[in-house]
This record gives C-alpha cells, structure tokens and sequence, in this order.
C-alpha cells in the first residue's frame, strides 16, 4: 500500500514526496494517504494538480462544459466491478440526468457503460470522443457515437468523454503542428540536439535512434591540437558541424589563438555553437554545402597564407583551388552497424494513422 | 525498436552519413529496418545522399535547422491531414 510506505518512510525521518499524474484527489486514492497520513500524526500538505479528465480532453480541443451545450459535468471511473467502490456508479441514472459524463479507465468497460448509459435513456447517437495518452506526444483520439463506443480500438490510459461537447474540437491544437506525429530521429545524441527539442514543441512523438557514433580522431588528437595552437596562422578556420566546433574549442587553450584568421561556419548550428564558445562567425555562407563555403569564401588566400577546415572524408568534394589547406579529420563518423543492402520504405498513408481534428 | 519504429509516420536525415547508418540497421533477426513511409532531409546534401541510396525523398528544408525541418515538416503534413 503507498499510504503505508509514506507512513514508514517520513517515520524515518525522511521528507517524502508522493508524486501522482493528475489531481490526486480525483481517482488518484489521495483521499486515503492522506487519512492515513492524517491518523499517524504527520504533517502533510496536498498540492492540487490538473486531472486528465479536463487535461486529456483540453488537448483534444474539448471542454467538459460549455455554455449553451452543456452545464453539468459527471466524473466517473469506469471500474464498474471494483468492488472497493461502494454501490458502483449507477450508469443508468447517469444516461437519465444528461450533461457531459467523464469515464476515467473505463477502456476494459466500454461496452457495458455505453449499453447501460443508452439503457438509462442517453440517445444512442450521442458524441463520443475517447482520448489516448491524453497531453502527450503519443496522444491519438476517436470521435465517435455512444452505441459505438464498444468499436473504438484505443488502449489505456484513455479518457472517455459523452455528451454534446464531444462535438467540439476546438482550434487551440494547431499551435502543435505535428501533434500525433511520431518522427524518427536519426541524429546521434550531441550537442546542438535543437531537432529532438524543435520536434517536440511542434508535438510530435520523437523516437531517436542515432544512426552515426562520433569518435575521437584517429590520431589521438595531435593534427587537431596542432592546428588548435596555430589557428592564428590560417586565413580562413572553417567549420562544418556543431560538434566540430565543440572538439575545436576544446583544444583551443585562448581564443585570442585565432588571432587575425577569420571564422566561417556552414549552417545556423555551426555558428551558434561558435557563439556559445564566444566566437562570432565572419561567414555564414547561404547555401549550407562545402561548396557554398567555396563560393563565399571566394578567391584563393594570398601566397603564404592558409586555409584549414573540418569536414567529413567523404563529402570533401568542394577542392580550395590553388591554397593550400590543412584538412582537419578531427571528428569521424561511423555507421552504428555493419552495412546491410537492402531496406524497405513503407508507403505513405501510413500505417498507424495519423489523427485529425 | 523495430516494432516502435513500424509505428512511425516520419524519418528525418541530418547528414548523409545518417542515411547510411540508417540504411545498415537491422533488427534481432537480422532483417533491414523498415523505413518511415514519409522521408525528410534538413538540406539540398543529405537529400541527394538519400536518393542516391534509393530512397524516396518526399521533403527538404530550405535551410539547415531544426526548426526549419519542422516547420517543412508542418507544411508537408498540412493542417487537413487525414491519417
């Protein structure tokens, strides 16, 4: 029993706080922790939190009232057989009295509930909509009719909602672009993850799976601490990725080393990682290719100078005509796996659909 | 993960090296992974990578960031999406 383990363990001496989803005292036994709570004689204090059965639904673009529509709410767990719940909920009388009913883990129950709600006198054509994952990037929902609660092929944790504003879906969900979306990222795990972070304020569900591993130089590091310590020598330090940056600044022992070499970073990344350094970039070039840099960096540097960039073995394509340059391979990276020939690319509509509202 | 992987509705390609190491995946039985049907690249480079190696390349961002991706990603799916 939670209440006895919160008993015990502030016992101990120890402060304890009992984290619940939702409000805990709707469905969430708070009620009885806290009694329990109460009857040892500790001090305890119940923050409120926002239940799913306003949450979920928010989510959905459904308010549980209101006005003109309805103007009474009903919460109910849909544990229609616990028998801890003293005479059950009397669905009938809930089909009766109208306004818009709630069912909390009422998944395994449907059938029964909407047959009973119809049995109680709710039309069978009421609107039903059933909330999976409610506020979560996993989130998906079925707009339905009671007497076809009992098909929807949703799991739990799913809040039902019946009655009129089950209609409703209103607009506040498109400022999630790709809510109910799940995109697989492919990016290994590493500074300037602004994908995973961008992906996830837009809703989507993110399922990474980093595809590249970034190592250490083969080297050990010598070409790029040397080329570290003479940054100042070079006309042009160019950098192609955030990481690269990172490694770079890494060995920089003082950022006066690059003296007068001028700084160009291909893509947003690349230059904000060089201003977290504090290390204003002089060229950004427009098109974000080793032959955008190319073009923008323009004519070769004057005899005696130099240029020195980090790129990847095998997108070096973009050749520096007649410099002479110092190609830094200070990061390498890798497939996570051995090569395999052949993939299959699934057809779009997908097959886990994708909701609308 | 080859089964929450089946669920997904987009991939998205940073680099051509991600194509590649995506492409050399496979799951315990030794099988390629099935790729996303919808196919997003963050640039004009790791598009043509993707290509070449076959794939189907249904969108690339104008430019190299995040929130770039995203936002080609928002306008691709479209606010009257239909699963």
């Amino acid at each position: 029993m939670p209440s006895t383990h919160c008993c015990s363990s502030t016992g101990a001496g120890a402060v304890v706080v009992r984290l619940k989803g939702g409000d805990p005292f709707l469905f969430g036994r708070g009620g009885e922790e806290a009694e329990a709570l109460g009857d040892a004689g500790i001090a305890f204090e119940v923050v409120p939190g926002v239940t799913s059965a306003i949450g979920a639904l928010a989510y959905a673009g459904i308010p549980v009232t209101h006005r003109g529509v309805s103007t009474a709410v009903t919460f109910a767990t849909g544990q229609v057989g616990d028998p801890t719940a003293p005479g059950g909920v009397d669905w009938e009388s809930l089909g009766a009295a109208g306004g818009t009913v709630v069912v909390l883990m009422g998944m395994a129950n449907r059938e029964e509930i909407a047959r009973r709600l119809i049995g109680g006198g709710r039309a069978a054509l009421t609107p039903v909509a059933v909330v999976e994952w409610g506020t979560t990037p996993r989130q998906r929902e079925v707009r339905t009719t009671l007497e076809r609660l009992a098909d929807v092929e949703l799991a739990s944790p799913s809040v039902i909602v019946i009655g009129e504003v089950a209609d409703l879906g209103l607009v506040w969900p498109w400022a999630r672009p790709l809510h109910g979306v799940t995109v697989v990222v492919t990016r290994p795990a590493s500074p300037g993850g602004d994908l995973v972070r961008e992906l996830e304020l837009a809703g989507a569900r993110v399922l990474e799976i980093p595809t590249v591993a970034i190592t250490g130089p083969e080297d050990g590091g010598a070409a790029l601490r040397g080329a570290a310590a003479e940054a100042g020598s070079y006309e042009w330090v160019a950098f192609t990725s955030a990481n690269a940056v990172h490694r770079f600044c890494d060995e920089l022992r003082d950022a006066r080393s690059f003296g007068a070499a001028r700084v160009a970073a291909v893509g947003h990344a690349t230059s904000a990682a060089l201003a977290d350094h504090g290390i204003e970039a002089d060229l950004v070039p427009q098109v974000s290719t080793a032959e955008g840099l190319a073009e923008s960096i323009g004519p070769p540097p004057r005899p005696g100078r130099r240029s020195c960039s980090r790129r990847r073995p095998q997108r070096a394509r973009a050749s520096r005509r007649g410099s002479e340059r110092s190609d830094g391979r200070w990061t390498r990276s890798s497939p996570t796996a051995a090569p395999r020939p052949t993939h299959h690319q699934q057809r779009w509509p997908p097959s886990s659909p994708v909701p609308t509202w | 993960m080859a089964a929450e992987l089946a669920s997904a509705h987009v991939v998205t390609f940073t680099s051509p090296s991600t194509v590649e190491g995506f492409l050399a995946l496979h799951d315990s039985a030794g099988r390629p992974l099935a790729l996303p049907p919808l196919v997003a690249c963050i640039g004009p480079v790791t598009a043509d990578a993707a290509r070449a190696a076959g794939l189907d390349v249904a969108l690339t961002s104008h430019s190299p960031s995040g929130a770039a991706l995203v936002a080609a990603l928002a306008d691709h799916l479209g606010p009257t999406r239909e699963g």
